[in-house]
């Protein structure tokens, strides 16, 4: 060996020994193993559609750097510069399945908003039809008038006003006569269910006022079990001063603000949307 | 020979010696961390532990002169977040389908009860 090339050798050596190590690096397999198993993934990855699909640009990245690292695991010294290209080679190839993963999902998100609307579509036919064939019951009609109850847009309801249901919860002489005469109704109709509505006006705070509607509401629901109708087909619920019949100006309009409001289900127990 | 032996030094010099300070790169590494977290990737996520990891060990080699591993680490640290960011995508669209999934089988259910 001449002596040039002996010092060239050395030179290596305190280059290398000067050269930045990296112990954080992961080398427990060997490099050639590394590049085998990347060099199989890559074909895996470019023979995938979604992935091509969704981050070409992702399956490029990860085949340059593959290549990269195979250039440098050729050269004294290229280890740990191959390791991190394969290592990023990795990396741009689980993003490109990921990327696919999610436009996979967005595209079924889709699908699942369509399929929602069309039954919501479906739903509302059902719910008017049931709706029309009671509003067409000359029967039913007479037997809503007898308690008092209205026909509306949502259904038949019955609404209870403040001289029925007193400040106090107390229901008057009229109130219990129309609430005794829905509870024989239900009692011969076990499949429909009813909606107890309390409305307040609007002096106050909506926290107060909710908890003012709830008790009107409560009050007839309990008359209503006090009758024999079962707990599990009422419904009760506070309005606060949300839905006013009139304006809150003056007192009289306040009064006939506060009033509890029972909406009869349809046929088969369905209550409209709130 | 003189010749494979001259290559290897030069590689060697340009792999080790010369690595210019990876300051670009740190910022982008940053920004690629802060992305993935705020598309809701948590500290615990296997990915984004990782980049933070890297980055941090980054920083530290930076701040003491050895721009090379630097420079590696937060490469890594950059594409590490940005798997963080894309597995943090996928879980909330699949928690927005599985909603959507549940409201389609509450109608569908709510249909059927109807004669």
């Amino acid at each position: 060996m001449s002596f040039r090339v002996s010092l060239a050798v050395v030179g290596l050596g305190v280059l290398l020994s000067g050269c930045a190590q990296s112990p954080w690096q992961e080398q427990s397999q060997p490099l050639a193993a590394v590049l085998a198993e990347r060099q199989a993934a890559q074909q895996e990855l470019e023979r995938n559609p979604q992935a091509l699909q969704a981050a070409p640009r992702d399956v490029v990245r990860a085949s340059e750097a593959l290549m990269r690292a195979e250039q440098l695991s050729g050269h004294v010294g290229g280890e740990v510069e191959a390791r991190h290209f394969a290592y990023l080679s990795a990396r741009y190839s689980a993003l490109a399945y990921s990327k696919a993963q999610l436009l996979e999902l967005e595209r079924e998100q889709t699908l699942l908003e369509r399929q929602r609307g069309q039954l919501h579509v479906s739903l509302r036919a059902a719910r008017l039809s049931s709706w029309q064939s009671d509003a067409l019951d000359a029967a039913l009609t007479a037997k809503m008038q007898r308690i008092g109850a209205e026909q509306t847009d949502q259904g038949w309801l019955l609404t209870l006003d403040s001289k029925a249901v007193q400040a106090n919860g107390e229901l008057n002489a009229h109130g219990q006569r129309s609430l005794l005469r829905l509870a024989q109704f239900l009692e011969s109709n076990p499949q429909r269910r009813v909606r107890i509505a309390g409305h307040s006006d609007n002096q106050g705070q909506t926290e107060s006022l909710r908890l003012q509607g709830n008790r009107y509401a409560r009050q007839v629901a309990e008359t209503l079990q006090a009758l024999g109708v079962s707990s599990s087909r009422l419904q009760v619920l506070s309005y606060a001063g949300d839905k006013p019949r009139v304006a809150n100006r003056s007192s009289a309009g306040q009064q006939l603000n506060r009033r509890v409001e029972l909406l009869l289900s349809d046929a088969q127990g369905h209550l409209p949307a709130r | 020979m003189h010749r494979l032996l001259l290559l290897s030094i030069t590689l060697l010099l340009a792999a080790c010696s010369s690595s210019p300070q990876p300051t670009a790169q740190l910022a982008l590494s940053e920004a690629a961390v802060a992305q993935a977290q705020a598309v809701g990737s948590h500290a615990e996520d296997e990915s984004l532990a990782q980049a933070l990891r890297k980055l941090e060990l980054a920083h530290a080699a930076n701040a003491s002169g050895d721009y090379y591993n630097a420079r590696l680490l937060s490469e890594q640290a950059e594409l590490d977040a940005r798997l963080a960011e894309a597995q943090a995508l996928i879980a909330k669209q699949q928690q927005i389908n599985q909603r959507l999934q549940q409201r389609i089988d509450a109608l569908e259910q709510a249909l059927e009860q109807r004669p």
